[in-house]
């Protein structure tokens, strides 16, 4: 059978600086050319696996981390809208009382319209009679 | 002096006529402003909404090859260079 000799793995797990040779492999009966873990072959494998599962979760995570941000980005905007049209419609709902409501200006200059009109009348009426 | 009297008149029903199509005008232009506005917004969240899709896909893309890579056959080769290629600098 063969087998694995990992030397660094649970070193590097564990994340301390490797400081000896690299991961070798080694046949049946071959003489082990330093100091280290034994591995067999299928176990060595399914740490691979889990490695990859842990590289794939942690790459996911910090994606979801980015979209959350963005989530957060586009809640903004949204709520910036929201003001924008809340201010507009508060803008719009005071010109139309304003417009509703006539000034001082406005009734004074109604009401010097409506002189002039009589006087126009009477003026016009006076002339047609003589 | 009649005519005097109805130039008056005219007069002031065309200064209140303006002041009314002054008020409206300007309150069609701050519309536009806010329009304006809206659609700078809506340009920003969209190209978000874009980022948003592409973080999407990039997870799957993501998951699908670490699929692949976990269930591609391995050589003893592709076995320590995968642990060596992990070793810390």
């Amino acid at each position: 059978m063969k087998i694995l000799l990992i030397f660094s793995i649970i070193v590097n797990l564990i994340n301390i600086p490797v400081y000896a040779d690299d991961v070798t492999f080694l046949e049946k009966d071959q003489k082990a050319p330093f100091q280290g873990v034994l591995f067999p072959r299928d176990e060595a494998v399914q740490l691979r696996k889990g490695l990859i599962d842990a590289d794939l979760n942690k790459a996911v995570n910090e994606s979801y981390k980015k979209s959350l941000d963005l989530y957060k980005t586009t809640n903004d905007i949204k709520d910036e809208q929201i003001n924008l049209l809340i201010n507009r419609n508060d803008q719009l709902a005071k010109s139309l009382n304003s417009a509703r409501e006539t000034t001082g200006l406005e009734k004074f200059a109604w009401f010097a319209l409506g002189v002039a009109a009589t006087a126009a009348t009477v003026y016009g009426i006076k002339k047609i009679t003589q | 002096m009649g005519y005097l009297i109805g130039l008056g008149a005219a007069l002031i029903a065309t200064i209140l006529y303006l002041w009314n199509k002054k008020q409206s005008a300007e309150a069609l232009l701050e519309n536009l402003d806010t329009k304006e506005k809206l659609g700078k917004l809506n340009a920003k969240a969209e190209r978000v909404s874009g980022l948003i899709k592409w973080e999407e896909d990039k997870r799957e893309e993501l998951t699908k090859d670490a699929e692949k890579e976990k269930n591609k056959e391995v050589t003893n080769e592709d076995l320590t260079d995968f642990f060596n290629n992990r070793k810390p600098n």
